[in-house]
């Protein structure tokens, strides 16, 4: 697991306030919304700020793009270190 | 001109559960002498999912221990949550990071508003219930009996009426004009003539949902409910 998808982890359980989880109970590559960790919209909108606020990017809520790299922890992985300001 | 007779608001109480630091178990709520509770503990709501647990603060899982309680057995009741300060809690520190940052967390936005605790509490059941939820100022107490007893007069068999509280943030603080605590109680509520909500009363005071329990608890025969009004709760021995 890359340093940054460990990271990205971290910032997932801080941020959502998943006290009850560990990093190494989210699967890089398994879907974190709806199935596989069970996220939902809030959390979406939630996991944004925290994003662009560690990492100075910028997100658009409508696109389907964002959805994407939304996807698993790898596919934000890969977003933020190609997109990231800070 | 002679005072028109109060309409007659009625209930019996058949059921309640509260929680307060250092007041945990239904035993020392019956010894409970009335002292105002104090302390920062949180119940641990291990009722409820954590998926949706983690989203609820201090005073979200005081509210949803209560509402889980086993003695209440939730049925799918109407629920109306009356809380005078709400999530004042969470508002003060998301109006700051407003002014500071720009950005408020949309997670803690969407637990600000007044109903949210009890929407977590029908979405973890899943009950399709309606929910009111009150803020009364000094007459929170009161106005959450009279919500409770029309929904009894309109045909509702049975409602969970809950009052919650904390002490409103440091930065309120100099607003607070009655003696703060830490709370949550909910009282099952049914049709019948345990007690009466009277109007008209002479004098009298605003009571607080922990005086309104104390009262219930105990076997006093008449608690001043709200100086407007001359309210008055009345409890008739069978």
């Amino acid at each position: 697991m890359s340093d940054l998808a460990a990271e990205i982890k971290a910032l997932i359980i801080e941020s959502l306030n998943l006290e009850d989880l560990t990093p190494a109970d989210i699967d890089t590559d398994a879907p974190l919304f709806v199935d596989g960790l069970g996220l939902d919209s809030i959390d979406a909108l939630e996991l944004g700020v925290a994003l662009q606020k560690r990492y100075g990017l910028s997100l658009s809520a409508e696109s389907d793009e964002t959805r994407k790299h939304f996807g698993s922890v790898a596919s934000l992985a890969a977003f933020v270190a190609a997109n990231r300001s800070k | 001109m002679s005072t028109p007779p109060s309409p007659a608001l009625h209930f019996s109480l058949r059921q309640w559960s509260a929680w307060a630091p250092g007041l945990e178990s239904r035993e020392a709520w019956l010894a409970w002498d009335g002292t105002l509770p104090a302390g920062d503990s949180a119940p641990k709501v291990a009722a409820m999912p954590a998926m949706l647990r983690r989203r609820a603060d201090r005073l979200g899982k005081m509210t949803l221990e209560t509402l889980y309680a086993d003695d209440i057995a939730y049925q799918g009741q109407p629920l109306i949550h009356a809380s005078r300060h709400g999530e004042a809690a969470r508002t003060v520190p998301l109006l700051q990071s407003l002014a500071a940052e720009g950005k408020v967390s949309p997670q803690a936005f969407s637990m600000a508003v007044h109903n949210a605790t009890a929407g977590l509490f029908t979405i973890a059941t899943q009950t399709h219930t309606p929910v009111s939820a009150i803020a009364a100022g000094n007459e929170t107490a009161l106005a959450g009996l009279v919500e409770a007893c029309s929904q009894l007069a309109d045909g509702a068999p049975s409602v969970l009426l809950c009052f919650s509280d904390e002490p409103l943030p440091t930065l309120y603080q100099r607003y607070a004009d009655a003696p703060e605590a830490p709370f949550s109680l909910v009282l099952n509520l049914v049709a019948g003539h345990g007690f009466s909500l009277v109007a008209g009363a002479a004098g009298g005071r605003d009571a607080t949902p922990l005086e309104l329990l104390h009262f219930l608890l105990g076997n006093g025969a008449v608690l001043p409910l709200a100086m407007r009004g001359g309210w008055q709760l009345v409890r008739h021995t069978a």
